[in-house]
């Protein structure tokens, strides 16, 4: 099926202003960051091949997701031999329920996430940066470190637990978990 | 609300981290199928873990110009995208930084692991970080190789031009090309010919050379071919193919068009000219007819064997010179993740003398071991040898020589010796060879 022009430029422009939602949705099926931009991207030219089957005015997040959640499902079930992603049927489950609840507003928290890793005691912090920012895996963060590997994790989950609170928050001052 | 499960965070936490093992990612599973409450901690988690990404992917700015050659995959036409894309980075929205953030830090499909003498037409080619962009490719002299993001090492010789659409698709119309998958759930199809050309596990190779055609031949495995909605063609090992404009029809087995990939197909960058590669794929001859006064042979075996038992090995990268080592090396435990290589050396004639045979052979990974007493070549030819191969030496020495021999045959013969350098990833030889047979097989660790 061709895509005319204007269905085409359509599909591009609001696919930009949905991306970080559509990534944040993937990367909680699956949290690879690579095979996170894979799948996105995957999706991006699916649906400029199928934008002329969208109906301007419609929901447009949810056709995306909807293309996004077939790409992660393929993926998983291609993968699936390796032993390192979560099996089909929990995919499938954790799917279902992602799309029913209502997920927080992503951008809100990557940009509440900068004030409150700032708050973070120094060594913590360095272990989120290297974690996140240079993405890389426990064991080379401990060993840069000069950790075990077990505090590192100890330190790692006790970074995002004081993060989850102080981005909670920022969010929603004086609501309390 | 209750407090969360200790143990099933950390099993989140670490399967979010990459860094949770198959059999616990099973578990996981397990759990998660059954336990609303587990996947609810779960999606809690990981979009946390969605949050922490994207934070830090802004936290490492790359916002580099956009590399040369890198095709954008906007399916609309690349000036026009061009402009497109400047408004939206002049408007300078979160969700668009975002977009060229991922975008410009988006992975290559391929990094380059062998670049040799290659020569690229300008403008095509690996960046300077060595990856090897989406886009069109031109290789005008030399061969090359780059390993996918989809798992293949794929080796081309010029002169090729070829188009890399994916991690997992290459589309060939000038050239040839072998590609090997390295590890199980690799993936490629290879479009040329008018055919696809779809590896099934693990070894094959496309030749383009004559327009509109293409030569498919397998080295180990099996492939797919197929030409439009037609039949599907299946090739397993030692079989081939040609697809033209109008058909995909079985052809005549003849490996000879990759010799000059043939190296780099089994992993290998550098020999001497002392070593003379035999194709991969099944054996077209008896071991024993192969044959030269003057050079050994190099015989690809396993690519992808896992060592079953523990091994008694000649050198390893902690005994690195044999025989003059004081110390033995520690067996080759079982569990290991393998290619083997045989290099032999097997006269066309006796009562020629002593020869002096040297050399290095380099490997792209690193060597594990290297065998050359006879009762432990013998050990391992059933599980590293090929199946093809007939190694039996009824009353005949196979190994090499770790002593020297004063009187052979009126002539003093020295003894051979072997060392291991550059890391583990080159093999120096001194062979001194005479009437009799000499092998060693080379283990290497496979991906």
């Amino acid at each position: 099926m061709s895509s005319r022009p204007e269905s085409l430029a359509h599909v591009q422009e609001n696919f930009v202003r949905h991306i970080l939602p559509l990534k944040g949705f993937v990367l909680s099926l699956v949290p690879q960051r690579h095979l996170a931009d894979d799948i996105v991207q995957e999706t991006f030219l699916t649906a400029c091949e199928k934008a002329a089957s969208y109906e301007p005015g419609t929901n447009f997040r949810a056709w995306i997701f909807t293309i996004a959640r077939f790409k992660v499902l393929a993926h998983i079930k291609r993968e699936s031999g390796r032993g390192q992603l979560l099996s089909a049927e929990a995919t499938t489950l954790l799917l279902n329920e992602s799309l029913e609840a209502e997920a927080p507003d992503l951008s809100e928290q990557v940009a509440a996430l900068d004030g409150c890793v700032r708050k973070l005691a120094r060594t913590a912090r360095q272990a989120v940066e290297l974690r996140y920012a240079e993405n890389l895996g426990p064991t080379e963060i401990a060993g840069r470190m000069g950790w075990t590997v077990n505090a590192l994790n100890v330190a790692l989950s006790r970074a995002r637990i004081f993060l989850r609170r102080c981005v909670e928050e920022s969010l929603h001052p004086g609501r309390t978990c | 609300m209750n407090p969360p499960d200790q143990e099933l965070t950390r099993l989140i936490e670490a399967y979010l981290d990459d860094s949770l093992a198959p059999r616990e990612v099973a578990r996981l599973s397990a759990r998660l199928e059954q336990d609303k409450d587990a996947r609810a901690l779960y999606l809690k988690l990981s979009r946390q873990h969605a949050a922490l990404t994207l934070w830090g992917e802004q936290q490492t700015g790359r916002a580099a110009a956009q590399p040369p050659g890198e095709t954008i995959p906007f399916p609309s036409p690349r000036r026009t995208a061009r402009r497109r894309w400047a408004w939206l980075a002049a408007a300078a929205g979160l969700a668009v930084a975002t977009l060229l953030t991922w975008r410009l830090a988006r992975p290559a499909p391929a990094m380059m692991t062998y670049a040799g003498d290659a020569v690229w037409e300008t403008g095509t080619g690996p960046r300077a970080d060595g990856d090897l962009a989406r886009g069109e490719h031109v290789l005008r002299a030399g061969v090359t190789r780059f390993v996918t993001r989809a798992g293949a090492a794929v080796s081309v010789a010029a002169p090729a031009r070829f188009r890399l659409v994916s991690a997992d698709r290459i589309e060939l119309s000038e050239g040839r090309l072998t590609a090997r998958m390295q590890r199980e759930d690799a993936r490629l199809t290879v479009v040329s010919g008018g055919a696809e050309i779809t590896d099934l596990g693990t070894s094959f190779g496309v030749d383009a050379t004559q327009p509109g055609k293409a030569q498919v031949v397998v080295f180990d495995g099996e492939v797919a071919v197929k030409k439009g909605a037609g039949q599907e063609l299946r090739l397993t090992e030692g079989q081939a193919a040609q697809a033209s404009e109008m058909s995909v029809a079985a052809a005549k087995y003849d490996p000879e068009a990759f010799r000059d990939l043939w190296p780099l197909t089994v992993g290998i960058h550098e020999a001497s000219e002392t070593v003379e590669f035999l194709p991969p794929g099944p054996m077209l001859r008896p071991l024993r007819e192969y044959r030269a006064d003057g050079k050994l042979f190099l015989l690809p075996e396993q690519q992808k064997a896992v060592t079953d038992a523990a091994y008694a090995i000649d050198l390893s990268t902690d005994v690195t010179q044999w025989p003059d080592s004081p110390v033995s090396p520690y067996p080759l435990m079982r569990g290991h993740r393998v290619s083997s290589y045989l290099v032999f050396f097997q006269p066309v004639s006796v009562g020629k003398g002593v020869r002096r045979l040297s050399g290095e052979i380099t490997f792209h990974q690193r060597v594990l071991a290297i065998i050359c007493s006879d009762n432990a070549l013998t050990a391992t030819d059933a599980r590293l040898g090929l199946k093809s191969a007939d190694y039996r030496t009824p009353g005949q020495r196979r190994g090499l020589e770790e002593a020297d021999k004063e009187n052979y045959r009126g002539a003093q013969l020295p003894h051979d010796s072997i060392s291991l350098t550059n890391g583990g990833h080159t093999v120096r030889f001194d062979l001194f060879v005479s009437d009799e047979r000499e092998q060693m097989r080379i283990v290497v660790a496979a991906p």
